[in-house]
């Protein structure tokens, strides 16, 4: 008889407050080409936009869906509402934004955090932004942060259409091609040359709808030698029925330019978040993500980096949580294209409760990439043994002149730790909190201290309760 | 005739795109209708009053899994099983019996036909056994890898449909606290492609110890599957590989851990040179039950040409909390310490790349115990022997 060990998982309510939107417009559920005519027609969509949702759906029905990755048997696109219109439209004072609707995000803190650490904040709410603003001085810099389907109508129609899903397209798998035909919502951000944002950009994604999915688009442009920070959150309160958020994120990181994209990622636990973000850097450019994800039922999570540029570079630090009914597939992606380009991998994952973690990744070094240097490296941490954790790193080298260095762990935490943290006084539960918080160290420490703070209050509500 | 087969399956997919998953290749299905190519009185003698040398049909082994996967199985090996004078030699040891003398087996395809060996073997509980397979051609001193010489005879060599097949199938069990250790090289094998593919199952305290060098003008695939069933049972991997050519070495090696305490260890290193492709998959898969146990894998890559292409995968599956994994990579070219170094004790840069190379080989050599053994690989590695 093997022994086994079990940690409880706890009620996470904190963010699972939710309002009947009575007065909401929702599209019928499932996917039909009349459907996507309609959410093309809502968003006064310009003619070749209604043209390359319809190409999408015609991809999404030809292609299958991933067979190597966790199962989303539970997601029935049937039963999906793609698209729940607020009865309001965006404003740029919260006093605009419906009592109710204001009051989820006071509640999500974002009002405040606008108020005390941003340049600027979208939110969005269900299919479309309530709310979009930027500071005057930023706007005086030449920076444009607004919502996409406003910039598709305006002075920076053709630079999107140069852009949207040019990086990610409807080819790349089933759910890029669904985001193309569906996708409603997000935010266009646009840095000029040599303009650095001092402060972060945030846009925060609310879905409330059950059955709902959210399927916002955030294309940012980062010309020559800018530099910009922006934030990502998102959450949702639990339904008894799946939700999707298929979002999708493209990054154009000019030469020289810096981007960090800081993710914290807290859906609900009945939510299938297949989310796809890439990022394209020229010579001498930079891309940081820094990823925390905590919710979600079911997560295919891999950020990209195209390191297009001579010398281009990119790091990704990354923590998963995985606690009970939670399969969250996340990692990242590298491809290097270019001569003396490098990249910097470094992630935690920690399963409890009966989750699962998986740790996936690929370093594709092309023939061209010559002196170029990888390094990749991740840990994980099983709390119990009802949970699961695997590490699935991949790397395709084509060239001699590089450094490619990779390594991984994975165990338990330690007991000479938690009895050490206990001589001083620590309970158990504490201890090993604390434990845990340490191990996702390196990912809060990278965040803006509001969100590292925000990081390791979810850390600690999860291991509330994990002495079983 | 020939058939395309999936083999090498990775335990835990990954994206498609990535090629990683399985390799697909192409088997050629004229094999020799023979019986054992073995020559099983030597064997038998080799073993003595130790225990005993037979023939067994290929059904009676069926249980025992491997690291290529069933499809080779299903669509080659079992119906040359069934349909000719195919057989498996099995070699058993009896308990607490220690065969002193490594048991030595040699091939030598000739590249006309296909042919399929098959070793099943059993070591009982308290007993020790050694085998030593070797497929090559014997090379002179001055073939040694990387001479011009070589070099020409390795490009006669190339992949393509005609090429024969060679399946060596080894199956075994390694009982309570019995230990089997296997050395198995390959060399110069021109026309034919290789399929070395093996099954392990492994009991309390039992150990299993694998060698491998690939080093040749072959492409070969090669699996492994262990399953530590065992507590305290145990797996020690080392591989040393230089390919050249075109050729491809795809490997997939699969330690999966049942036991409490068990112990796993993979070791590879190797070189890649002209337009040469090499895949290694490697993986560690604790169980749930598997309390205790160490699970550690690396693979060290030196990249000689441009036109080389490195895949590589590495994976560590678990399912249980007390258990301890790691994994680690290095691919590339030399460390720059280390090139600088012997550059200043007077050694040329193309010089210092030759002799790295020789180590990676020369050390996985060193983990062999036999004497005999050790010096029968450098003859046919490099011409000469050890001593010499």
């Amino acid at each position: 008889m093997k022994e086994k060990t079990y940690v409880d998982d706890i009620d996470r309510s904190i963010y699972d407050f939710r309002y009947e939107n009575k007065d909401a417009y929702s599209i019928k559920s499932g996917l039909t080409p009349d459907i996507v005519e309609e959410i093309s027609e809502r968003k006064n969509d310009p003619e070749w936009m209604r043209e390359f949702r319809l190409k999408a759906l015609d991809i999404y029905n030809e292609m299958g869906i991933p067979n190597w990755g966790p199962p989303i048997d539970g997601l029935n696109m049937d039963d999906i509402v793609t698209y729940v219109k607020p009865n309001t439209k965006m404003s740029a004072t919260w006093d605009e934004v419906p009592e109710d609707i204001k009051e989820t995000f006071e509640r999500l803190g974002i009002p405040q955090a606008e108020r005390e650490s941003l340049a600027g904040v979208g939110a969005q709410f269900d299919s479309e932004l309530v709310y979009h603003n930027v500071r005057k001085e930023v706007e005086d810099q030449g920076v444009v942060y607004t919502d996409l389907e406003s910039a598709m109508h305006g002075p920076y129609e053709e630079m999107i259409k140069e852009h949207f899903m040019k990086l990610i397209t409807p080819r790349d798998h089933k759910f890029a091609a669904l985001h193309g035909a569906v996708w409603s919502g997000g935010s266009f951000v646009y840095v000029p040359p040599g303009v650095s944002v001092e402060i972060p950009l945030q846009s925060y994604f609310r879905l409330n709808a059950p059955g709902a999915g959210q399927f916002e688009h955030t294309l940012i442009i980062v010309d020559e030698g800018a530099d910009l920070h922006f934030i990502e959150g998102c959450s949702a309160p639990k339904y008894n029925i799946a939700n999707l958020h298929a979002g999708a994120v493209e990054l154009f990181v000019g030469k020289n330019a810096k981007m960090r994209y800081s993710t914290i990622e807290n859906w609900s636990k009945n939510m299938y978040n297949l989310n796809t973000k890439r990022a394209i850097v020229e010579e001498g450019g930079k891309i940081e993500w820094v990823s925390g994800s905590f919710g979600s039922h079911t997560s295919y999570l891999y950020p990209m980096s195209v390191l297009q540029g001579k010398g281009a570079r990119s790091e990704f630090t990354g923590v998963t949580f995985a606690g009970k009914g939670q399969n969250l597939d996340t990692g990242c992606k590298v491809v290097h294209n270019a001569p003396d380009t490098s990249s910097y991998v470094n992630t935690r994952s920690i399963s409890k409760g009966g989750g699962i973690s998986t740790f996936r990744s690929s370093v594709v070094v092309n023939k061209k990439a010559v002196n170029s240097k990888s390094s990749v490296s991740c840990e994980s941490l099983m709390l119990d043994s009802e949970s699961r954790s695997d590490t699935i790193p991949a790397m395709d080298i084509k060239t001699k002149d590089v450094d490619i260095g990779h390594e991984a762990k994975i165990g338990r935490i330690s007991d000479e730790a938690v009895f050490y943290l206990m001589s001083r006084g620590l309970s158990e539960n504490d201890a090993r909190a604390l434990i845990v918080s340490g191990f996702a160290d390196t990912v809060s420490k990278e965040l803006p201290l509001e969100y590292a703070v925000e990081m390791n209050n979810l850390i600690r509500l999860e291991m509330k309760g994990s002495i079983g | 005739m020939s058939e395309l087969i999936k083999v090498n399956n990775i335990p835990a997919p990954t994206w498609n795109h990535l090629r990683m998953n399985d390799a697909n290749v192409s088997i050629v299905k004229d094999f020799i209708n023979k019986d054992i190519k073995t020559d099983a009185e030597a064997v038998t003698s080799l073993i003595g009053d130790n225990g005993k040398v037979d023939i067994v049909e290929g059904s009676a082994i069926a249980e025992v899994k491997t690291g290529m996967g069933d499809e080779i199985y299903d669509k080659v090996v079992n119906s040359l099983y069934k349909d000719t004078d195919n057989k498996v030699l099995h070699i058993y040891v009896d308990e607490d019996k220690n065969v002193e003398k490594p048991v030595m087996l040699s091939f030598e395809p000739d590249g006309s036909l296909s042919e399929l060996d098959s070793l099943y073997v059993e070591v009982s509980k308290g007993a020790s056994l050694t085998i030593y397979m070797k497929c090559a051609e014997e090379i002179k001193a001055n073939d040694a890898s990387g001479s011009d010489s070589a070099t020409e005879a390795k490009t006669e060599a190339k992949d393509g449909a005609d090429k024969a097949s060679f399946i060596a199938s080894f199956k075994a069990k390694v009982a309570e606290n019995a230990k089997l250790t296997l050395v198995q090289v390959y060399g110069s094998v021109p026309n034919v492609t290789v399929f070395n593919d093996i099954g392990v199952t492994v009991e309390d305290k039992g150990n299993f110890n694998l060698v491998q060098i690939f080093k040749g003008d072959t492409s070969i695939y090669s699996g492994l599957r262990t399953d530590l069933i065992g507590d305290k049972s145990e797996l020690d991997v080392n591989i040393g590989y230089d390919v050249n050519s075109d050729h491809v070495l795809d490997l997939n090696y699969i330690s999966n851990h049942f036991g409490k305490k068990t112990l796993s260890s993979i070791n590879v290193a190797g070189v890649l040179y002209d337009t040469s492709k090499k895949t290694f998959r490697g993986s560690i898969d604790f169980k749930n039950g598997s309390s205790g146990s160490v699970g550690h894998e690396v693979e060290d890559v030196l990249l000689m040409d441009d036109e080389v292409h490195n895949k590589t995968i590495p994976l560590i599956l678990c399912a249980e909390e007390d258990v301890s994994g790691t994994h680690g990579a290095t691919i590339g070219r030399i460390d720059d310490e280390i090139s600088f170094y012997l550059e200043t004790r007077g050694i040329a840069k193309e010089k210092v790349y030759d002799i790295m190379a020789k180590a990676k080989t020369d050390s996985i050599i060193a983990k062999i115990s036999d004497s005999d053994v050790k010096n029968d690989i450098s003859k046919l590695l490099y011409g000469a022997s050890e001593d010499e």
